[in-house]
């Protein structure tokens, strides 16, 4: 199973609150392979931010894919330059990925620098966990009131 | 009478991903087949029907002439599960052959599967490879299709040159445990919300024994 405790969430909060800043940027996403929003910090309002993890991790994946392709263990990092927005995207090694949205008013070189710093202290906290992993437990419980989907 | 699952971090389970710093529970589902078999369709009827509150935008990556070029992606959410969003994030695969690559991406972190077979004869064969390719895509992951929860839709049962039904089971769910089958007309609404029916409890029920909730009722209506 994988999972994430609150107790490593607030440090995970922690590092994109950090990195959102420092990088003046609009917002960060962290996600798994599969698409699934870790934790995200932002400062503008995204409404579709699962569609934007999905397309990340699909885009991601298929450019480490291409890298393999052509003989290249891995691309890190990935800049798409907008005219008003851009995005930028790197994996750690503990396959997670940043992703970070940014108007003309950051610096591409500044997220890259805090992008690089993030990813290391998320690969640092994981290691950390990994050592000696926090104990959480929890009751789950279906509630049929609420049903599942409901037709228009 | 629903009872209640303790989750412990670091168990076994097959399901993708508990946020409980988020309180979100995330499934993917794929929707597999061959080209032009309705999985598309599927998610459209889907995104179309349901109320807008219990769904995001759907997502389509298609070429010029409408074939699914990458993935479609239809993200879903639900509260079934107290204090937990249960986000249901449904994807389809490109069906055409030259797309492999593609689909083994898409298969990453499946939680369950929906198979959707053309029911017109002449399909039968691109029925049965896709089938495969998905058994081996699955396999190349060290993934067993007999692990995660699927199903078989057989889909455009309106067209006058079906195979009949039993004949798609007897091909395509001959494996040692036999799965759900759903006759449809994606093109309709046929069908589309009972295969998301089905599939939702399966994951449920899944997830449920897998943390030793082998008791554990699924209510039959998640989906009405």
């Amino acid at each position: 199973m994988q999972s994430l405790t609150p107790q490593l969430g607030k440090k995970i909060d922690g590092i994109l609150l950090n990195l959102v800043v420092r990088a003046e940027a609009e917002a960060v996403l962290l996600c798994d392979r599969g698409g699934n929003i870790i934790a995200q910090n932002t400062t503008a309002r995204y409404h579709q931010e699962d569609n934007i993890a999905a397309l990340a991790a699909g885009s991601f994946y298929a450019t480490r894919e291409l890298a393999r392709l052509i003989g290249e263990p891995v691309f890190r990092y990935i800049f798409h330059r907008g005219e008003k927005t851009s995005l930028y995207m790197q994996t750690t090694t503990i396959d997670l990925l940043v992703v970070v949205v940014f108007g003309k008013d950051s610096n591409p070189g500044l997220v890259k620098l805090y992008g690089d710093e993030a990813c290391a202290a998320l690969e640092d906290l994981y290691a950390k966990n990994a050592a000696s992993p926090e104990q959480h437990s929890e009751t789950l419980e279906l509630d049929a009131s609420k049903g599942m989907f409901k037709r228009k | 009478m629903y009872k209640a699952v303790k989750l412990l971090k670091g168990k076994s389970c097959h399901v993708s991903f508990i946020n409980f710093a988020r309180k979100e529970i995330a499934f993917k589902i794929v929707y597999y087949g061959p080209a032009l078999c309705g999985k598309t369709t599927n998610l459209e009827q889907i995104h179309s029907s349901i109320v807008p509150e219990s769904r995001g935008e759907m997502t389509v990556l298609s070429t010029q002439a409408d074939r699914t070029l990458f993935f479609d992606f239809l993200p879903l959410k639900s509260e079934i599960i107290k204090g937990f969003t249960s986000k249901f994030q449904l994807y389809t695969v490109p069906g055409q052959t030259i797309y492999r690559e593609t689909r083994k991406l898409v298969l990453r972190n499946v939680d369950g599967l929906v198979f959707v077979a053309d029911s017109q004869w002449e399909k039968m064969e691109e029925n049965a490879e896709s089938f495969q390719d998905l058994i081996d895509n699955l396999a190349e992951q060290n993934v067993s299709i007999d692990k995660i929860p699927y199903m078989l839709q057989f889909n455009k049962r309106d067209l006058s040159n079906v195979a009949p039904a039993h004949y798609m089971d007897f091909m395509l769910n001959q494996r040692e445990t036999r799965v759900p089958t759903m006759d449809a007309v994606a093109r309709d609404g046929l069908g589309v919300f009972e295969t998301l029916n089905i599939m939702a409890k399966m994951i449920l029920a899944s997830f449920m024994k897998e943390n030793n909730m082998a008791m554990a009722e699924v209510p039959d209506d998640v989906c009405v």
